[in-house]
């Protein structure tokens, strides 16, 4: 396609065909994707309202709506509409073209939300990996939002979740930092157009994953991803505690690099997939045949990349261009509950010393763990069970309630505080209203959600009761015989560590 | 010597536009064996009609090749034709330039070639055509209706009042299908069983109709006039010849516990039941899988109490065979399962329910009296939220069609809603209102306007509960925002659906069907009862969803074409049938075994003293469909197919 022809209305309609293998002609409105958005009633245009501009080739009016920097990019619109639309991916594709085109939305909210994701991928540019202080500095310093969450700050850094050293002398970075550079260069080239597979309405199967088969004498690969090794410190503990409990050898994945969520695939559709790639290509080298990725963020990327690898002999090339060979795509990258699955059940019955009594849990799973449905294939995407029945394994109660993947608010965490709140809050109620106790999570942002922001919350709303919200690699370590303390449960924000001291 | 004329067809601009005609008949003059070679703007219409009988007789044409549309189109009329002018129709060939050339090609030169050959293919093939008689074959004046609905019993009725004989099967308990389980009816809002139950009960005491209740068809044989068909008499454990219906049974049976399939699990019925109290026939049946006595071996209550010693739990499935002429598929619809909307919690909170839980709920005779409660604590919903197009225009989880009758039967609920619930809010999620009958829309305004649903135009993503209420996250998509409504209950309009077993039914009856299981009818606009098998027909929701008026006037339009059929002594059928040569065949009776029709019969050859020669096939005419499997498989070649021989098919292709 000619840049002349892209300028025009029907030339930008044709491009967003093009990046989400949609055909607009197919939406007839029904608004299920409205509906469905946590973020819905803070837009101007909502998700519905969007792929009408964009059916009707009213593009700047959709580049310009503020809602493109509300969208939370939990994928609920994509996994429930009945015509089988890229609405998510639309509006990633409507953002990058928004910040390419320089048609912006001139509101407040774009500019906190563009700040963050320039914030966030400058560092890794840099690095390589995302360093979690100097992305808050130079979002902060971007938007002179200096005193949001100073008290979390100072906490975190005094449990030394974050470590202001690495601001002077230079946090962990990649060896391959050549690589990284030619990955963003290659994502930023001008003009590039990828061609998704054709989404047309039709029955969409959830075909459950080639089974994950673990053999705890094998060693399974790690991917702790950026979060882990910063303020989610608990999650990473916990999980090489709970592996060493399991019998479970882990190695981490050698150089690897941040996998961009969340900020890579809200602008830059190309590097969102070029960043897990070289993870990918890592893996295969080092042999693995599965990559423990706790992160559930991190987990979807990465699986997204690995599909469209498999699917794409161009991707797989580009890749090969910057890592020197192909990746093999043989290294599976899988979650925590596919890991702890993969064993057999008496496994760890058998390794569960000191069951929990009456403790009441809602299993919070968050939107990315089970979306998109048909690729990821974990789980059921409405009405997942797997925590809870590993839950049931470790002697706790999980307790059965309703908004188990909506989502958190994920990555606006920075930049829409407020919005987060209201989110967060109205899931933290129904979870407290099935009468739970505590919430277990799998991700560090439904964690960092729930937990950090659980005391404004409560400040705000006055309904919800103090809730410690445990990662479930704490609790299975914990009742497979660790130490809560060891585990550093005492580091969450909402004291958690009575709760499963008994 | 062959005198073979070719006539060639313009189709107005059908043919002619890319066809170059005047030139292709200008060719075919040429051809060896052509005598007359025109062309002709509608081949199809008198005038040319006449031309082909004068040609006829002019030049004692001894074949004629008709170039022009699918002979599915005009075979018969141009055969007619010939036929009228001393012909005998079998020596008329149509060449089919208009569907396999016209249509699918746009280079006028090539097409003018490619219609050439054709043509001459077919010129070749007609060459060697004999003559053939058409087979008469006798009517079983006794049509088969399967499935005891409203459709079913429609036609049955009708067929009977015109005097002809009916057996009227149905697969449950009791005739009356879904509009016996439905409250009151749209556009009118008259009560469905007190218009319904009459019509159950004439059916059921019309001398003419034969009724088969809890019966299944396991097998069709035969042709069109002449089936066989074997019914299964599934055991009721309950000889309905001495049962009364006294009902002494089912008062005293202690299994009471078993969720009703009438009631849609909102009720509980016993292991001996009728299905609802208005039943035809009014006599019960043991369910086996929930009866004490046959799941533990001790109980007998209902034998104990019955006066007419009509329990009997040693009866066994029976079987009948049935002689019909004709077929009449009534089976209808059932309503999709709503398990795959996770999102929507159908199956985990009680208070989602389906539309015909409502249908139940608000009838007189449904578990709640009448009375709208809801399932979780029985009390009044104050909010009432209806979600339509659950399951239908959704391809993704559900299916791609509308289901046609959800919009209508939403409006009705409504109203029942408002009528019951005097101060009770209603809210409709729709994506459009598809109101198009007579009295329609002045309904569904009515229910907007006078009854006060509010109407909000947009889907609902997510159900769930929060402090005892269901919270509805939906959109109004007209507004442009999203919404929740704190609701009492919800009910899901869900999609009308093929029944479960619809395809390998079918596949019994030798009758297609679509993507999504209905039954296809033979033409979509021109014959909407008939199906592509000749004597069976269709009626109802079996087709395509349809409301009450609809599957009615169906029914009725299947039992006029039963009746058509019937009114004839004997049936013409086309000879295409095989035919075996007797002097090469030598028995191995592959034929035999292959027939699908059963065809195929052992013939005996005797000389003049009584002495066996030999054994040979025999094709009987009455069943032969001239499929041609066994033309195919004969090993020593001595089965050929009239009309179809090897020569003519080697002499067309040869032609080309």
């Amino acid at each position: 396609m000619s840049e002349e022809k892209k300028e025009t209305p029907s030339g930008n309609k044709e491009q967003l065909e093009q990046t989400t293998g949609n055909n607009y002609a197919c939406c007839y409105q029904c608004g299920k994707c409205t509906a469905g958005c946590p973020a819905g009633s803070f837009m101007d245009n909502p998700p519905c309202r969007l792929m009408r501009l964009v059916q009707m080739g009213r593009i700047e009016e959709a580049l310009k709506s503020e809602s493109l920097w509300y969208c939370l990019g939990c994928q609920t619109c994509t996994a429930r509409c009945p015509q089988n639309m890229e609405v998510c991916g639309t509006i990633d594709a409507l953002r990058s073209m928004a910040l390419e085109k320089g048609i912006l939305s001139p509101n407040r909210a774009r500019k906190l939300v563009e700040a963050f994701h320039h914030a966030f991928l400058n560092t890794v540019r840099k690095n390589g990996r995302l360093q979690e202080l100097a992305l808050v500095n130079s979002y902060k310093l971007r938007t002179g939002t200096f005193f949001q969450d100073i008290d979390a700050g100072i906490k975190m850094m005094l449990q030394g979740k974050i470590n202001p050293l690495s601001m002077v002398l230079g946090g962990e970075r990649v060896k391959g930092q050549g690589q990284i550079d030619k990955i963003f260069e290659l994502a930023e080239k001008k003009g590039h157009q990828e061609a998704t597979a054709k989404r047309r309405p039709g029955k969409i199967e959830i075909k459950p994953r080639a089974e994950v088969k673990i053999d705890p004498a094998k060693v399974i690969g790690y991917y702790p991803g950026c979060s882990l090794s910063g303020t989610a410190k608990e999650f990473d503990i916990s999980t090489r505690k709970m592996c060493q409990l399991l019998g479970l050898k882990l190695e981490e994945l050698e150089d690897w690099n941040c996998c961009g969520a969340s900020s890579a695939h809200a602008t830059n559709h190309k590097l969102s997939l070029l960043l897990p790639a070289r993870n990918q290509v890592l893996a295969d080298r080092q042999g693995l045949d599965y990559v423990l990725t706790p992160c559930a963020s991190c987990l979807n990327r990465q699986v997204m990349a690995r599909n469209a690898l498999q699917g794409s002999p161009e991707l797989r090339g580009e890749i090969k261009g910057v890592m020197g060979d192909e990746p093999t795509c043989h290294a599976d990258f899988i979650n925590l509950m596919q890991l702890l699955f993969g064993l057999d059940g008496e496994y760890i019955k058998s390794k569960v010393v000191k069951p929990f009594k009456d403790l009441k849990v809602a299993c919070y799973y968050g939107c990315l763990l089970v979306r998109p449905g048909n690729v990821l294939g974990f789980d059921d995407p409405e009405n997942p069970t797997k925590m809870e029945k590993l839950m049931e394994m470790l002697g706790a109660q999980p307790m059965d309630w309703a908004l188990k993947v909506e989502c958190c608010g994920a990555g606006l965490t920075m930049a829409k505080p407020e919005v987060i709140e209201e989110l967060t809050h109205k899931i933290m109620r129904n979870a407290a209203s099935s009468g739970a106790q505590a919430i277990v999570v799998v991700c560090p942002l439904c964690h960092s959600n729930m937990d950090m922001r659980q005391a404004a919350m409560r400040k705000r709303f006055g309904d919800l009761p103090a809730m410690p919200v445990y990662y479930v690699s704490e609790l299975v370590a914990i009742a497979c015989g660790a130490d809560p303390v060891e585990v550093a449960v005492g580091k969450h924000f909402v004291p958690a560590l009575e709760l499963v001291s008994k | 010597m062959a005198r073979i004329g070719v006539f060639i067809c313009h189709c107005g601009e059908n043919i002619a536009a890319t066809v170059d005609c005047p030139k292709s008949a200008a060719a075919l003059a040429e051809h060896p064996g052509v005598v007359v070679s025109m062309d002709y703007k509608y081949m199809c219409s008198d005038p040319g009609q006449e031309m082909i009988r004068k040609a006829i007789r002019e030049h004692k044409l001894t074949g004629v090749v008709v170039a022009a549309c699918s002979p599915r189109m005009h075979e018969t009329t141009f055969r007619r034709a010939c036929a009228e002018a001393g012909l005998n129709p079998y020596l008329c060939e149509i060449a089919n330039v208009r569907e396999q050339c016209s249509w699918v090609h746009s280079d006028r030169e090539k097409a003018t070639q490619k219609a050439i050959e054709i043509i001459r293919s077919m010129v070749e093939k007609v060459k060697r055509n004999s003559e053939l008689q058409p087979i008469h074959v006798p009517v079983t004046r006794r049509a088969l209706v399967i499935g005891g609905g409203i459709a079913g019993i429609q036609t049955a009725l009708d067929i009977a009042n015109a005097g002809q004989e009916v057996v009227l099967v149905e697969r449950d308990l009791s005739l009356g299908g879904h509009m016996a389980q439905l409250s009151e009816t749209f556009p009118t809002l008259d009560c469905s069983q007190c218009i319904l139950t009459p019509r159950m009960v004439e059916a059921a005491q019309n001398p003419k109709i034969k009724l088969l209740t809890y019966a299944e068809v396991e097998s069709v044989s035969g042709f069109i006039g002449n089936f066989k068909v074997k019914v299964r008499l599934k055991s009721r454990y309950v000889d309905i010849k001495k049962c009364t219906g006294c009902g002494a049974c089912w008062t005293k049976c202690p299994a009471r516990k078993i969720p009703s399939e009438f009631d849609c699990g909102l009720g509980n019925r016993t292991a001996i039941y009728t299905p609802f109290p208005q039943a035809v026939p009014n006599k019960p049946a043991i369910d086996r899988n929930n009866c004490i006595y046959f799941q533990k071996g001790k109980c007998g209550a209902c034998a104990k109490i019955c006066p007419t010693q009509a329990i009997d739990y040693q009866m066994k499935d029976e079987f009948v065979e049935l002689d019909v002429g004709a077929i009449v598929v009534a089976t209808g619809f059932q309503v999709q399962d709503t398990d795959v909307y996770g999102e929507y919690g159908y199956g985990k909170y009680p208070d989602v329910i389906t539309g015909l839980q409502f249908e139940r709920m608000a009838s007189a005779s449904g578990p709640t009296g009448g009375k709208i409660l809801r399932p979780s604590d029985g009390k009044e919903p104050q909010t009432v939220v209806f979600i339509q197009c659950v399951g239908s225009r959704d391809p993704s989880k559900g299916l791609r069609y509308c289901s046609k009758i959800c919009c209508m039967y939403t409006a009705k609920h409504t109203m029942l809603y408002r009528h019951k619930v005097h101060h009770g809010e209603s809210y409709v999620f729709y994506m459009d209102i598809r109101a198009a009958g007579k009295g329609y829309d002045e309904f569904t305004r009515r229910a907007i306007e006078e009854d006060h649903a509010c109407y909000v135009r947009g889907r609902v993503s997510k159900i769930y509960p929060q402090d005892g209420k269901l919270i509805v996250r939906g959109v109004d998509t007209l507004l442009g925002k999203p919404m929740e409504i704190a609701a009492d209950m919800v009910v899901l309009a869900t999609a009308a659906v093929a029944q479960a077993d619809a395809k390998s039914f079918a596949q019994i009856v030798g009758i297609g069907y679509d993507e999504n299981g209905f039954l296809n009818e033979a033409h979509p606009k021109l014959r909407p009862v008939e199906t592509a098998t000749a004597g069976v027909f269709l009626a109802g929701a079996c087709q395509a969803p349809k409301d009450i008026p609809d599957s009615v006037a169906q029914g009725s339009a299947a039992a006029s074409k039963v009746l058509a059929l019937f009114s004839k002594d004997e049936l013409e059928r086309e000879p295409v049938i095989a035919k075996v040569n007797e002097i090469t065949c030598a028995g191995c009776w592959a034929c035999y075994l292959a027939c699908p029709f059963k065809a195929i019969e052992k013939k005996e050859i005797r000389d003049r003293a009584g002495k066996l020669i030999k054994r040979v096939a025999y094709v009987n005419p009455g069943l032969c469909q001239g499929c041609g499997t066994c033309v195919a498989l004969c090993r020593s070649n001595s089965i050929d197919l009239e009309g179809f021989t090897e020569k003519q098919i080697f002499a067309e292709v040869m032609g080309l």
